[in-house]
Parts: C-alpha cells; structure tokens; sequence
C-alpha cells in the first residue's frame, strides 16, 4: 500500500484524515480499471498491477525525455490502453469460458511486461516528479497539492466512468454485452470490438493511476504486485461489479489500513497483514461484497 | 493412461522414461560437485512443493496461489526447531513437527475456505492473499523470526548424533520425492482420486451423488500441506537458510507455472517441469538474464492456452499416436483402472 | 415401513426469492415403487421444486420427510446417501472424463467413506451392473468414448443410468426429453420403462410432453405458479378445465 505516504509527514489528526483521504484515493484509482475489467467484465487480470506498473514508467520514460509530467499523464493511459487491446486481442479473447486459465495467462503477461520493463530501464528505482509541485493549506494544516490533485483526479475519474456505463450509448452496449454476449451480437452489436474497448479503457485506467501515482511511490519493475494485490481486495470487498462497491471497498480498506498504522505503530508489515485478513474475513462470510450488484445471471 | 494406473506397467514408454528420469537423478552425486549437489537437493525439495500443489489443483481442481506459505511454515519450524531445540530429534522435526504444523495450517485455512464452498478464482485469490500475509508478519518478527533477513545456519539432519552429509541429504530427498510420487499415484489412481477429478470436472454434480466434497476437499489440502511441510522442511535443513520469500507468493506463483509448464494432473508432470525449469533457470539465467524468465512466461502463456496438460501431456499425446497406430485393438476392455487421468 | 406410509412426503413446502413465491405451499407425496409426472408451464417452479428436494435450495417453509425421516435440513450429499438422486434439466455428467469412468463415479457414491475408496483400486465388481446399465442406455459401445463428445441425448441417458448407478430409493428426473430429436424420445421412453421394470426405485419425471408423460407414468401433478392446480390420472388431467386453460394460454402465446 502507500507506504511513502504515511512516512512522509508528522501525524495529526487533521494530517491523518488528509492521508487516508489521499490513500484511499489512490486505491479507488487504481482499483477503478480492474472494476471493468473483472467487476464488470469478469477477466481475472493478474496484470492489472503490472499494467499500472508500466503506467507509472511512462510517466518516467517521458519526464526524463525531458517533457512535461502533464504529457506524461497523458501518454500513460493511451500506451497502457494500447496494451491492454493488444492483450485482448490476442490471450484474453481465447479464454472468456475459461477463468483460472485467463488467470494464469494473465500472470504470464505480468511477468513479461515486468522482464521487459527491467531490461528497458534496470533494476534501480526511479522516481517521478508530480505534475503539480507546492503545497496547499487545508483543514489547518499544509499539504502537498499533488496529493489534492490525486484526490480530484479519483473523483474525476470515477464520475466519468459511471457516467460513461449509465449514460452514453458506447457504454450501455458495453454493459449490454457483458451481461448477454448473444443477445447483444442478435441485436446487432459488434460484441468483439465491444469486448476490446472495454478492455482497453479498464487497461487505460490502470495506466493513468500508475503515472499519477508514480511521484508519490518509489517506481520500480516490481511495484505492482503490491497494488494487483489490493486493487482485487477492493473490488472483491466493495461488491464486485459496482462502481459504488469499489468506493466503498476503498474506504474501508485504506481506512483500516490507516488506522491499523496509527494503533499498531512501527509495524508497518502487520498492519497491512491485518486489513488482509479482515478483507479475508469479508470474502469468506459476506462474499457478494459491501454493496453487491443487485441480482445478476446465475 | 499409463501415467496413473495404480499397477506400474514397465513396458510403456512413460515408464520407461520415468525410470530414466530416475536413474539419472540416483547417478547425478557421482558427476556432479558436493556444492551441486545441494542445489540439487533444493529442486527436489521444490519439486515436492509441486507434487502437492498438482495433487489440489491439478487433480481436484483448487488453484491454490498460495502454498509457499506452507513449505515456508515447515521450513521455519524445522530452522528453529533445529537450531534452538536440540532435544528434540531432527527426524522428529522433518517428518512429524513440520508437516503436522503446516497439515493444520492448510486444515484451519481449508476449513475456513470450504465451509464457505470458496472456490474458483476466489480460492486462488484468497490463497495468495495468505501467502501475502505470511511473508510480511515473518519479515515483521525480527527477534523471533529474524525479520527480514531470515534465520541463518540451520543444521543439517543429525540422526544419532551423525550429522548427514551433502550427499545423503540429496538421497533422502530425493527418497523422500519418490515415496511420495508413488503414494500420490495410488491416491489418484484410487476410486478415490476419481472423486476428486469428479469435483474438478463438476463439483455439484459429485455432491449430488452424494459425496461429501468438503470433506474430500479439506482432507486433500490438508494432505497438500504437510507435503509442502515437509518439503520446506528438508529444504531448511538442506540450504541452511530460511527468509521470507519462502513463504510468499512470488515462489507460489512460480511453482504453478513450472508444473504448468510440465503438466497439470499429471503429477510426473509436476516433478519434470519443477526440476526441468530450475535446471534451466540456474543455468539459463546468467546467460540471458531477464530474457530467461520473459521466455519462460511466454511459454507458460503458450502452454496455459493450447496446450493445458503441458510438456508431458504433449508427449504422451505424441507417443500414445504411435502406439494406437501401431495397435488400435488393445483398447476395449475393462478392467483397467482410471484411464482418464493424464 | 408399511405399503401405505409414502417414501417422501412434501408438507406445505414454499420457496420465496424475495418478494416472489416460486413454490407455494406445495403438499407431495410419493409411494414407494411409484412413477409420478410433474408438469407445468415454463417457470411454475418445477425445477426448484426439484431443488427443494434434493437440498441445493432450503425451504422458506414446510417440511420434507423421507423414508419416516425429517430431512428438510439435511445437506445435499446426506440426502442423496439417503437415496434422493437427481437427473438435471440442463445436463449435468463429468465432460472431460470417459463414459466408464461417469458411470464409476456414480457408482462408487453410496461407498462414500473416503478412506474406503482410498483403497479401492479395483472396479471389477461394479463392472458387471455398469455393462448391464450402460447396455440398457445404448452406450455400451461408447465406454472409453470422452462425455464431452456424445450427443445431447446420449449425455441425457448417461445421466438417467448414472443416477440409476447411485442406487436411488427415489430418483428424480428433470425434463429427460429436453432438447433431443423424436427418435432418441422414444428410446428415453424404452430407458425409463426398463428402469420402472428392473429397478425398485420410485420415480418423479417433469416433463412438459404430453405423450411422452402418457408412456412412463399414470399419476400426474400440474404445477402453476408454484402451486399444485391439479393431480390425477393422465385423463382426468387432460379433461381438467384449469389445466387445459393453462395449456391452451400457453399455446396461444407462442
Ligand atoms: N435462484 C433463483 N432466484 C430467483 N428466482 C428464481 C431462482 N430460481 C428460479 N427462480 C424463478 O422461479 C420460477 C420457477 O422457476 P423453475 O426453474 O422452477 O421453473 P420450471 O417449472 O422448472 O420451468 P421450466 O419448465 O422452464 O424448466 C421462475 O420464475 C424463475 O425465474
Ligand atoms: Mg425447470
């Protein structure tokens, strides 16, 4: 999780609010591409992580060719989305029947793009510059405007997204071929191109939560497993299949993670082991999540 | 096919190799240095950490991304064990203490799971979520556990006060491997293994019959995990140094694409694929560094969509080919046990 | 037990999804021995009655008793050890595995102790009876034939003798004529007269066949909206007002 973040500041209570605040945000953010990709679309993706991963490296890749981190943030989410096509159109597309083999290849690729990752750019961490510098006053006390703008861009980003599945037409058939492939296909929809562009955007979703989470987290070829890890908690705790389930995922997991830190000070791996197990305890005894998707096909 | 029948039928051609397989792996101390042979040692260690995780997924259908947190549990209880308890005897530790500590782990998580009937990805999720757990509470305890940098210098096996050298240790080992092939295949050559393939292909279907499958379940992963207890177990007492890392989920996920790669169910696909990639890893690695293990994923890949009972399965394919083209009248009776499982 | 007390007896028994009553107060008797129909329009809740009986769903309330024994709590696996088998609507065998090996499975069921099936590595004695019910169901060529390859009707009798296999005191059969062409119906028929003459077993078949039902049994119940409007010989059910309305709706919406 956001372990830079906790370490960075001395911590009050208007401090604590404002990092969980933060931390949260980051989860929601980078948890809202896997809420596509497997909430919705159920694709087990073990390379959500690794594709934030390389969100995060092309924040890097074109800061350190010298552009703006703003065209960094930009460029992310189309190169990780890129990816995320090419994915579907060559591994996922063969597997939707077949869940633990769409798993395992997933894994597969995680682990490429990792390899391809450290022989492009090594094994030493980099580390990425915000595209905001300064700090803003808040509650009282002074606080990095990067991590406002996490906050901004998570509530951003979250309203468009369900905006774009309740409201627009691209985004009902999505929903309308996830939910019934042949029906969807009898009416008319090209449910394969379809299938691609949802995937792709769930893809460019991780890679924009990569590179801008990049400056707040030390980047290296490896980071994502982390973030793979809690990103399905999230979603499989909020309910998967809601957007509203991953906020609600994300506040309680990153809440607990925070407050587990402050109770259990200086135990920073025990922390984090005790939101497992109570996202463990979640699973097992409520697993339709905090807010489940009303009744859908069983 | 011949990979499974409870009766060993030495005339096949898998026999034949597998008897090779093994002869080699007896001969392997006379051609290869004390330091080698340790390393040795280790992949076979690992390759029983596969032969459990093949038993529950492979067989039974339960992807469990999570079993390093078992080998990794019987490998810290042997380490301590061993350098802070000498009363007890290091046999003890190795074939009783460790496995029977890392059975109740598997059976308290097991239980913990299936009573809920997870399965499917979540019970892959979940399992990987424990392997997350065990890895960060142990780099955690650094006075009892030694945190991150693991505990050091864990003896060697002493029976009768005799320590056991390199060598002895890689034939136990690899005695060790072999027993517990050969009792897995009778397992699943058994009616009993037919239930559990029955929960793979269709577990309310099985239930429905009037099996007990949670009670097949818990009694295979409870097995599963004093397997990878046990293996943990001799791999502490073989490297001499237990860390973290064993118990996570990066060596968990590693082990299931080697038996992948070798062929789920199959068990010997298990081995073959454990030991194949190791080989190949320590040598390959240096050479093509990263390109090695991006190789392999792409393999894995490879093997995970066209080719899912693996290298293995691919051979016996090939050899079964011949062998009916050469007699297709053999097949027909009915006697032979499970011809199914490959 | 005494000829008059029945095998299963169903008393009030209501299945609610929400606000929605799929079964409703649904009494249901069957005597050992006995073939009974169960029909009904699309979604009267046959299946879930089905599912009632054999435990993959709990009641909302009512009670379910088999051979003199409450069972409206049992698990699913108890209940089938008890000697409830069911066939599936859709159907449900073991694609990936031989037709042999479907059929040992099956058999080996009221073995059941784990430890005892851990040392059984020898199926001649089931070989015998497995031969004589594959036979029955056309399938004794197609021993070592992969499931997953059979036609549709071929699965549905392998399920039909593979629920024989399990040794059931009552064997329910959910829609075996679902989906298959006219000629493999009428052998369905022959499987089901050979297993009401071979076979101390009491049988609920749901259909929606008319004919077929005529064929295989004598007593029929007619399900609507979850709520038995009708039982009797198959004459009576066909000269039944209520029944004939819903049919005759049901065919008229079509
Ligand atoms: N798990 C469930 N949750 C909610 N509603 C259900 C569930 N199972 C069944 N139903 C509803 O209960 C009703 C009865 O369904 P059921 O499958 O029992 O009908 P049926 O008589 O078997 O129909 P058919 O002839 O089509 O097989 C249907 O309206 C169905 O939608
Ligand atoms: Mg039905």
């Amino acid at each position: 999780m956001i372990t830079t973040i906790a370490s960075v500041v001395p911590l009050q209570l208007a401090d604590r609010v404002l990092i969980s605040l933060t931390s949260i945000s980051g989860l929601v953010l980078v948890a809202s591409g896997l809420t596509i990709i497997f909430g919705l679309m159920g694709v087990l993706n073990l390379a959500h992580g690794a594709l934030m991963m390389v969100g995060a490296y092309t924040a890097y890749a074109v800061q350190s060719a010298g552009f703006s981190p703003w065209l960094g943030i930009v460029i992310a989410p189309l190169v990780v989305g890129l990816i995320g096509v090419a994915m579907e159109v060559t591994l996922i597309r063969r597997l939707y029947d077949r869940p633990l083999d769409t798993l395992l290849a997933t894994w597969g690729i995680a682990i490429v793009l990792q390899e391809a990752v450290t022989i492009a750019f090594g094994t030493s961490q980099k580390s990425v510059a915000p595209p905001i510098e300064g700090s803003v006053s808040l509650l009282g006390v002074t606080y990095p405007a990067h991590w406002a703008f996490i906050i901004v861009v998570t509530i951003v980003v979250m309203a468009i997204t369900i905006g774009l599945f309740a409201y627009t037409d691209i985004g009902i058939m999505a929903l309308a071929v996830i939910q019934d492939r042949e029906m969807a296909s009898a009416v008319g929809i090209n449910t394969r191109v379809s299938d691609r562009t949802t995937f792709g955007f769930g893809s460019a979703l991780a890679g924009l939560s990569g590179a801008i989470m990049a400056p707040l987290l030390s980047v290296n070829s490896t980071m994502g497993i982390a973030w793979l890890a809690d990103s399905f908690l999230v979603v499989i705790v909020g309910g998967v299949g809601t957007f509203t389930g991953t906020i609600a995922g994300g506040i309680l997991l990153g809440g607990l993670d925070n407050l587990f830190r402050t109770v259990i000070s200086g135990y920073t791996s025990i922390a984090q082991a005790a939101v497992l197990v109570v996202a463990l305890i979640i699973i097992r005894y409520r697993p339709q999540g905090l807010i489940p998707a009303g009744e859908r096909g069983e | 096919m011949a990979t499974a029948d409870a009766a060993v039928d030495l005339k096949t051609p898998g026999e034949i190799a597998k008897l090779a397989g093994l002869l080699a792996l007896v001969a392997l101390p006379l051609f290869v240095s004390e330091y080698q042979v340790s390393t040795w040692s280790t992949y076979l260690t690992f390759a029983l950490l596969a032969l459990s995780i093949d038993l529950v997924w492979g067989y039974t259908g339960l992807l469990t991304l999570g079993h390093a947190a078992f080998f990794g549990a019987g490998a810290y209880v042997t380490a301590k064990l061993l350098k802070e308890v000498p009363a007890v005897p290091d046999a003890a530790v190795v074939f009783v203490v460790a496995p029977a500590f890392a059975a109740l782990l598997t059976l308290g998580l097991g239980w913990f799971l299936f009573s809920a009937d997870v399965k499917g990805s979540y019970f892959a999720i979940t399992t990987l979520i424990v392997s997350i757990i065990f890895e960060s509470v142990a780099g955690e305890f650094v006075g009892f556990l030694g945190g991150f940098n693991g505990i050091y210098g864990v003896p060697s096996i002493q029976v009768v006060g005799f320590e056991l050298t390199a060598t002895m240790s890689y034939y136990l080992a690899l005695g060790i491997l072999v027993g517990s092939y050969l009792f897995l295949r009778l397992l699943v050559g058994s009616a009993f293994g037919r239930v559990l393939r029955g929960i793979r292909g269709n577990q309310e279907r099985t239930e429905f019959f009037g099996y007990d499958t949670q009670r097949y379940r818990l009694i295979v992963f409870t097995l599963s995990g004093a397997m990878a207890g046990v293996a943990g177990s001799m791999y502490a007492t073989i490297d001499g140094f237990v860390s973290p890392p064993l118990l996570g989920f990066v060596l968990s996920t590693q082990v299931v694409i080697w038996i992948a790669v070798g062929g789920r169910g199959t068990l010997i696909g298990a081995v073959f694929g454990a030991i194949l990639i190791q080989y190949l890893n320590s040598t390959l690695s240096d050479v093509l560094i990263n390109y090695w293990e991006m190789g392999l994923a792409v393999l894995f890949i490879a093997v995970v969509i066209g080719a899912p009972r693996g290298i293995v399965g691919l051979l016996s394919d090939t050899v079964e080919g011949v062998q009916t083209s050469l007699d297709s009248a053999n097949r027909g009776d009915l006697g032979a046990g499970g011809e199914l499982d490959d | 037990m005494t000829d008059t007390e029945p095998l299963l007896r169903a008393e009030g028994l209501t299945k609610r999804f929400g606000e929605f009553t799929a079964v409703d107060d649904v009494d249901f008797t069957v005597q050992p021995n006995e073939t009974k129909a169960l029909i009904g329009p699309n979604g009267a809740g046959k299946t879930t009655f089905q599912n009632l009986l054999t435990g993959k769903l709990s009641a909302t309330e009512g009670t379910i008793t088999f051979d003199g024994e409450d069972v409206t709590h049992v698990s699913p696996h108890e209940r089938a050890q008890r000697g409830i088998i069911r066939k599936y609507q859709i159907t449900s065998v073991y694609e990936d595995e031989t037709v042999l090996e479907n059929m040992r499975l099956a058999f080996r069921s009221r073995a059941s102790s784990p430890w005892e099936l851990l040392r059984t590595h020898d199926d001649s004695d089931i070989r015998d009876r497995i031969e004589e019910l594959l036979s029955i169901a056309n399938l004794h060529d197609e021993q070592h034939t992969t499931v997953g390859t059979l036609s549709h009707g071929e699965k549905q009798w392998l399920e039909i003798v593979m629920a024989v296999g399990a040794e059931p005191e009552l064997l329910l059969l959910d829609e075996p004529t679902s989906g298959i062409s006219v000629g493999e119906t009428d052998d369905t028929v022959d499987l089901i007269e050979e297993i009401r003459s071979k076979e101390n077993v009491a049988i609920v078949v749901i259909e929606h066949d008319m004919d077929f039902i005529r064929k295989v049994s004598e007593s029929i119940t007619v399900l609507d909206r979850g709520e038995i409007i009708a039982s009797g010989t198959i004459d009576e059910i066909e000269n039944d007002e209520t029944v004939q309305r819903i049919y005759l709706g049901e065919a008229a919406d079509a």
